[in-house]
């Protein structure tokens, strides 16, 4: 289990665990971001946010965001 | 037997860019009003359409990806649902898309009000090789779908026909989400408790049970006022703790749930898998660790020349308009207190004139804003730039107004509206005016010329630099105190490349431009009519005078010497920084009338009454001290607070009197 963060650009990971505050969480999961989810990197240099795509839409999350996603790469 | 009514309330809920603005603008055409929801600063859109003898009311709300009560534009858009109760709610759905949009349209199912969906951007979904088979999706949703292309208005007369017929109907049995069993269980225990409640009578059982488990605070907190609503919410307390140790937590179950039930649904309905899209490809340009930032500043540039080059011949015709219209007015009325009131040089007319003139500016600046908004590059915008300005206690969109600013303050505080949160919102309304806009410019230019020589140029550089460093000093100040908190986290959707449609920057435009004058306006002219008076009255008899070295303004400028005299002012000074209030480029022409010489002169006659470091100290001043009126009027309306309106003015004041005496200290120290 690694933070999305750490996941290079065209690997996926499933989504494990979201680690946050009760606010971030909710707003993640709203936008589609739940446990057992597929995301795709699609742009993650340096370190600026993170595009993923999610259930088919691309989302942007910033880099600190990124790092409370945890998620095994597939 | 359905009667006929002949007013339809309708509402448009759906996800950020789905094309609920064109879909809007289309049905509604001219028919449209803008102004903002009651206490908040989101934009509310309302208008009619006429369908045979019916007449709709239409409010665009706000664009939401859920209906929990986390941001403000979810609780707008719950509440009118809710207590506004329109007869249909029109869920425009993203065909492209649909998965994480159905995560809206089950909530909305759930919370039981008449819903019809348009199934938006179905060209999209062909382009991306997606098959939806609507029939079906209808059935398993179990409320009615009409496809739509919204820009080429396919599909369009259909929704109206189909939202009519759904809210003239009594007939319209609404499909129950079901959630596992496990979870059910658990639903079924609140049902029962809320049923022998008050609270059944305000909104539906069901949808209050499934918000009770999800810890929905505004319900919590609604409920806890009703009489019942202790003993309710000691149940749930028990009740959501037992979820806990048993499945987890509930909010999140329920959110699974909805994704499952989702999933299920598509697959039965949706053939075809998206490839790689062209915007991924521009993407991967716009977004590089290198490029990204210039390509961002080019597109800046260009916003910026287009609103300033465009609006200027605009913007000149107004003020030498009003200019006109005021002099040759003059003596009119024979009474020249009135006169000089309405139409002198510093009188109403040509106040209004030189206010107006914003008008063009900021009209041309939401065009432009409005093609880049819609063309889906803002959120590109925000990635690029969010972690510099992370880095300063702003948020990626902050940069936007902060680069508007050099031109004009005005503006620049209206484009703060691209910023979600309030907090950062607030924190770049309150700090933008510090930032040199173009009128402080001219002053600056006439004066470094005849002060500092060949430095002129490191002057006003200087203080451009000053400008900047003070807001991001007091923007993390307001950061540490009054508005504490770090940005908002960043979670952005980034929308599919489009074609941005000019009818919608059109009608933005024109919205915002008008808004602008019909807001602005009462606030500008207050403050126009206040400095005329104290012109052109006398300070001894209180009549009028047209020698402003007798006047009121005088005595007042005369009164605050003390006070500016460790600056090394004398009365002249505070008086034109006082006439810098209506807008900053005056301070200019009104030294030139107090020192009795032409504008061309001002600058060598200052030369030969005060020395180079009490002039910096007083750019210095003028720089940072209270924005225009215009900008002040812009920081009401966009505050929606008199509080902190009056904040920005304080502050400015006091931070601008710190440097001024710094310089003056500093200065003083070393050359001295």
């Amino acid at each position: 289990m690694i933070p999305l963060g750490y996941l290079s650009e065209c690997h996926s990971g499933i989504i494990v665990d979201i680690r946050g505050g009760r606010g971030l969480v909710r707003r993640l999961i709203d936008m589609g971001l739940t446990s057992g989810t597929l995301v795709h990197i699609i742009k993650s240099a340096g370190p600026g946010p993170v595009l993923i795509e999610v259930r088919g839409s691309r989302i942007a999350v910033g880099r600190g965001i990124a790092m409370k996603i945890f998620v095994k790469e597939v | 037997m359905a009667t006929v009514r002949k007013f339809i309330k309708v509402a448009l809920a759906g996800n950020p860019n789905v094309g609920k603005s064109v879909i809007f603008n289309n049905l509604t055409g001219s028919r449209q009003h803008i102004g903002n929801w009651p206490g908040k600063t989101v934009d509310k859109k309302e208008g009619f359409h006429r369908y045979k003898d019916k007449e709709i009311y239409i409010v665009d709300l706000p664009g939401t990806y859920s209906l929990t009560a986390l941001s403000v534009e979810e609780i707008i858009a719950r509440d009118y649902i809710i207590y506004e109760k329109p007869d249909v709610v029109i869920n425009i759905v993203d065909a492209s898309n649909l998965e994480r949009n159905l995560y809206l349209t089950l909530q909305l199912i759930e919370l039981g009000v008449k819903t019809v969906i348009a199934l938006n951007k179905m060209d999209l979904a062909e382009k991306e090789n997606l098959t939806i088979d609507v029939d079906k999706l209808e059935n398993e949703l179990g409320i009615p779908i009409i496809p739509t292309i919204a820009p080429k208005k396919i599909g369009l007369d259909k929704l109206i026909k189909k939202t009519i017929e759904i809210a003239e109907s009594y007939k319209y049995s609404r499909k129950i989400i079901r959630y596992p069993s496990k979870i059910e269980k658990y639903i079924k225990l609140l049902e029962d408790i809320i049923s022998e409640t008050e609270i059944k009578e305000i909104y539906g059982i069901r949808w209050v049970a499934i918000k009770l488990l999800e810890n929905d605070s505004d319900i919590i907190e609604k409920i806890s006022n009703l009489k019942d609503g202790k003993k309710v919410l000691e149940k749930l307390t028990e009740i959501r703790r037992e979820v806990e140790d048993k499945l987890g937590d509930p909010e999140i179950l329920i959110a699974d749930a909805r994704y499952e039930i989702i999933k299920d649904i598509i697959s039965k309905t949706v053939k075809g898998v998206k490839k790689l899209t062209a915007s991924d490809l521009i993407d991967q340009a716009v977004l590089d660790k290198y490029l990204g930032i210039p390509i961002f500043l080019a597109i800046l540039w260009w916003i910026f020349q287009f609103a300033f080059i465009g609006s200027a011949p605009f913007c000149d015709f107004l003020g030498d308009l009003f200019a006109y219209i005021g002099s040759s007015l003059t003596g009119l009325t024979g009474y020249p207190y009135i006169d000089y009131l309405l139409f002198g040089e510093y009188g109403i007319i040509q106040g209004l004139g030189a206010i107006l003139s914003f008008v063009p500016l900021i009209m041309f600046l939401y065009f432009a804003l409005a093609l880049f908004e819609d063309s889906g590059y803002m959120a590109r915008a925000a990635f690029v730039m969010d972690r510099p300005m992370r880095k300063l206690g702003l948020s990626g969109r902050t940069i936007v107004p902060m680069v508007m600013g050099i031109g004009c303050n005005v503006p620049a505080v209206y484009a703060t509206r691209i910023i979600p949160d309030e907090k950062d919102r607030m924190v770049a309304i309150l700090t933008n005016p510090l930032i040199t806009c173009g009128a402080r410019l001219v002053l600056f230019s006439a004066i470094a010329a005849a002060f500092f020589g060949i430095y002129a140029g490191d002057v006003i550089l200087s203080l451009y630099l000053l400008g900047y460093s003070m807001v991001f000093i007091v923007a993390i100040i307001l950061r540490k105190t009054l508005f504490r908190g770090r940005p908002s986290p960043f979670v952005i959707e980034f929308p599919i490349y489009q074609k941005p449609s000019l009818k919608v920057a059109v009608v933005r435009m024109w919205d915002r431009g008008s808004l602008f004058f019909k807001k602005a306006g009462s606030v500008i002219l207050i403050g126009l009519i206040i400095i005329g008076l104290l012109t052109i009255t006398d300070a001894s008899t209180y009549t009028f005078t047209s020698n402003p070295e007798n006047s009121l303004i005088a005595l007042l400028g005369r009164s605050l010497f003390p006070i500016f005299k460790p600056l090394g002012w004398d009365w002249r000074l505070i008086v034109a920084a006082i006439f810098g209030f209506i807008a900053k480029e005056i301070v200019l022409g009104a030294s030139a009338m107090l020192y009795g010489v032409g504008e061309a002169d001002i600058a060598s006659k200052m030369a030969s009454m005060y020395n180079p470091i009490t002039i910096f100290g007083y750019l210095t001043f003028i720089q940072l001290y209270i924005p225009c009126i215009v900008t002040i009027a812009a920081i009401k309306h966009e505050t929606g607070s008199w509080r902190w309106t009056i904040f920005a003015v304080v502050y400015g004041i006091i931070l601008a009197y710190i440097i001024n005496w710094l310089v003056i200290v500093i200065g003083y120290g070393i050359f001295g």
